[in-house]
């Protein structure tokens, strides 16, 4: 048994971390709204389906403490408790607790002691006797008030072939069915289901008012369920009348519609897809070689063909780059929970309100945005929501907000922290500015308050008057634009004092593949992200002057841009180089600043598959990455951010 | 298996690739050499030092490739047919990596037992010759048996940056 489990191991690990999030998702709702049973349901069926996984594991450590927490959950459930905010504060401490006793135990390790929470579930629990509740017997075995009356059904459940958790996944239909009314004999025993000792499929003998397509539903709806059966035994005066035996075309016409959901989706390990994403990068390289061959040919029926793969190619890199897709309440989903914690440790109350969690960017991009913006949510609950009576004071309701939201924005993804706090003050910042020298304190005419705000994001800059346990720990909004802009991104911040502020992240779609702008000195090719490409001049179109000795582009509004020869930044200058005024010049956005890029030859707009270069180049300055172009050569990417540093 | 630690990498294989670089002979862990390709045009990174040639496409990766003759201070030879890249998978402190080593030309895979290897005679602190684990004699031959993975470190391609100024200004040819 020991070998068949390790293999369920994985599909234990996701699913219970897919509970897990449930249940903390469950008492976070619960906690805003404490009358409302259905998170109770949420939190309680959550508890339980882990219980009876850990059962099938053997984890027994999880065991236990998910029933003691099922059995918590059984006295709100029943009215019993109520749910405050010390209660919600147990139950969230233990699922965390579960959460590490189930890496504990699936790692074979015998560390996590679950005790001390086992022991205060158990006193929470036990507060209904006082309550005034006398049922002894534990929330399992609880049949709905009124289960002796309505009608006996026989419900046979048929398993998936190959179905894993097979124990698991019979006792869940049991006790969803029980959860109907009187579950009062099932084929085999309970004992033997929960063993594992049948084939497929089992029967359950239930009494109850409820109607039998809605038996057979419940039923249905628990995973790898194939099929169920529910006959009539014994109908109740009110029910015979009406249904007979469900089965037949009827049956399969409604179970048709969960079993296409389910089976769409498929779980596929992060490195097949990595690869994948690299073959088909693989292949729109040689696309583009065979397009140049063709260019030589010139034959008709090549060229035909060559189309009809390009399309081909085209439709299958957009869907494998659909596949690398997640939607970024994937990673939001932890937040509500940190906002929660962080709000009561330094007595404020926050509300956390989130949108656009379906909408989808690249696994890389994603699993990178996490830490800046929790340094963005952090920023908020420290320094941007007042405390209640602050906020009472300046006529703002006590609870304070924070919103976290996503949009696309054509071919790129916007990000949007905002609060109603504070907001940030314009001169504060200026001062403090001045004051660590980042800019000169007489200068403040040339900057607009937008300017001001971005000095936020520059090192060294911190506005906290002090530094707290949340914020402030030396990682300022200077890593938060690093990061951002490292991905490709952009950040904006606004904010109206008294009132809020927000940050915004710009984000593109995807990391592996882009489009770029080719440019060529001599031989050597250069990619560009058209991302970053304003505008791109004709050497006849360029005005060039000088500006404290420096050569600087003229644009057409009069505007002045520093000059810069990509040659002479590459170190590939020579001496019978032409001069600037024979160069194109691409006006690039490098960080905040417009510069102009002196390049001898475009080559064009082209898709390119970014490559890493090797580990040994760490710290280059200049170039992101690689890529293969169409001859087989190797373009190196030039990095906007670090590029301009090599002119040092 | 791959064995890197030095010393125990002779003890698990007696056969080395060899290779010439101006009139010696070098030796080379055969477990260390994915593949030989011809000389290739090379793609070369502005502000690396000169051992530094810069970057290939091997089948869609982009490999970096090492100047052995830059490297261990030979002067400068012009590529010929014979001009070889040997593709070695190189295991530092932070994990394997894959790069290419250009050499004049390829021998042949020869045994060499371990009680054939001498000892690196010391050249003073002038030579390093950290990446050589020994000189094998086999009859007349004599070929300095190398470790690969010392010859190039990532802390050497970091240390880069503060020289590249000056290295990147005479930038010699690349290789089309």
């Amino acid at each position: 048994m020991g070998d068949d489990m390790s293999a369920y191991k994985d599909v234990f690990l996701s699913e219970s971390a897919e509970y897990i999030q449930s249940i903390t998702d469950g008492l976070l709702a619960l906690e805003s709204n404490p009358n409302d049973l259905e998170p109770v349901e949420t939190v309680f069926r959550g508890a339980h389906s882990l219980k009876g996984m850990a059962a099938a594991m053997g984890y027994t450590r999880t065991q236990e403490l998910t029933h003691k927490m099922e059995t918590l959950m059984e006295t709100v459930r029943s009215r019993v408790q109520v749910a405050d905010h010390a209660l919600i504060d147990l139950m969230l401490r233990a699922t965390d607790v579960v959460r590490d006793v189930i890496a504990d135990e699936s790692s074979g390790g015998d560390t996590v002691e679950i005790d001390t929470t086992v022991a205060a579930l158990v006193a929470r629990s036990e507060l209904r006797v006082a309550g005034g509740s006398s049922e002894e017997s534990p929330s399992s075995e609880v049949p709905a008030a009124d289960a002796a009356e309505g009608s006996l059904y026989r419900a046979k459940v048929t398993l998936e072939e190959g179905c894993v958790l097979k124990g698991v996944r019979a006792y869940m239909a049991i006790k969803r069915l029980a959860h109907m009314g009187a579950v009062v004999e099932t084929i085999p025993s309970a004992r033997e289901i929960e063993d594992e000792q049948f084939d497929r499929s089992f029967e359950v003998l239930l009494r109850t008012k409820t109607a039998p397509g809605a038996v057979r539903d419940a039923a249905m709806g628990v995973t790898e369920v194939e099929d169920v059966i529910v006959e009539t035994v014994e109908a109740s005066a009110v029910a015979s009348a009406v249904e007979g035996p469900l089965r037949g075309p009827a049956a399969r016409k409604s179970r048709s519609m969960p079993k296409i959901a389910e089976t769409q989706t498929v779980r596929i390990s992060i490195g097949h897809l990595d690869a994948i994403v690299n073959l088909v990068g693989e292949l729109v390289i040689v696309r583009s070689r065979l397009d140049r061959v063709a260019e030589e040919c010139r034959r008709a029926d090549l060229n035909d063909a060559l189309d009809v793969l390009e399309r081909i190619s085209v439709d299958l890199q957009q869907e494998v780059m659909q596949t690398r897709m997640v939607p970024v309440g994937n990673i939001f989903n932890r937040f509500p929970r940190m906002v929660r914690d962080l709000a009561r440790d330094l007595g404020k109350d926050i509300q956390l309100d989130m949108g656009g969690l379906d909408i989808e960017l690249d696994r890389t991009v994603l699993d990178e945005i996490g830490d800046p913006i929790v340094h963005l949510l952090r920023n908020s609950i420290d320094h941007g929501i007042e405390i209640p009576e602050e906020r009472r004071r300046a006529g703002k309701p006590e609870r304070g907000t924070i919103s976290l939201h996503a949009e696309r924005e054509r071919e790129q993804i916007k990000i949007t922290v905002s609060d109603d706090g504070r907001g940030l003050d314009t001169e504060k910042i200026w001062d403090k500015a001045a004051e660590r020298g980042l800019v000169d304190r007489h200068s403040r005419d040339s900057y607009s308050d937008q300017d001001v705000l971005m000095l936020v994001c520059m090192p060294g800059f911190s506005t906290a008057e002090k530094a707290t346990r949340i914020s402030g720990r030396g990682v300022g909004m200077d890593v938060v634009k690093g990061k951002i802009e490292y991905l490709g991104g952009t950040i904006t911040v606004n904010s109206v004092p008294g009132q809020g502020m927000s940050v915004s992240l710009f984000l593109p779609l995807t990391l592996a593949i882009i489009q770029s702008l080719l440019v060529a000195n001599g031989k050597r090719v250069y990619a560009l992200p058209l991302g970053i490409v304003e505008e791109v001049l004709s050497p006849d179109e360029v005005r060039l002057a000088t500006v404290d000795s420096r050569p600087v582009v003229v644009l057409r509004e009069g505007t002045a841009v520093s000059l810069h020869r990509l040659d002479v930044l590459c170190g590939t200058a020579t001496g019978d180089a032409p001069g600037p005024d024979h160069h194109h010049m691409v006006l690039m956005r490098s960080g905040d600043e417009l510069r102009a890029l002196a390049v001898e030859h475009l080559i064009g707009r082209r898709e390119i598959v970014i490559k890493p270069l090797s580990p040994l180049f760490r710290g280059l300055l200049g170039f992101s990455g690689a890529t293969v172009l169409g001859d087989g050569g190797v373009a190196l990417i030039l990095d906007p951010r670090t590029l301009f540093q090599l002119e040092a | 298996m791959r064995v890197t630690e030095k010393g125990a990498t002779l003890a698990k294989t007696n056969k080395h690739l060899t290779f010439r670089l101006g009139n010696e002979e070098y030796g080379l862990d055969i477990l260390k050499v994915q593949e030989i390709i011809g000389i290739m045009p090379i793609t070369r990174i502005p502000r690396t030092p000169q051992f530094v040639r810069g970057v290939i496409n091997l089948r869609g990766k982009v490999i970096p490739v090492v100047d052995l003759r830059a490297k261990f201070g030979m002067g400068a030879a012009e590529d010929t047919e014979r001009t070889c890249v040997v593709v070695v998978q190189v295991t530092g402190k932070t994990g394997s990596t894959v790069m290419g080593t250009v050499v004049d030309e390829v021998s042949e895979v020869i045994d060499i037992a371990e009680d054939q290897i001498e000892a690196t005679p010391e050249f003073g602190a002038e030579v390093d010759t950290d990446f050589v684990l020994g000189i094998g004699k086999i009859n007349d031959r004599v070929v300095m048996v190398l470790d690969i993975d010392r010859v190039l470190t990532a802390n050497e391609i970091s240390a880069i940056k503060r020289v590249a100024t000056q290295a990147g200004g005479d930038e010699k040819k690349e290789g089309e």
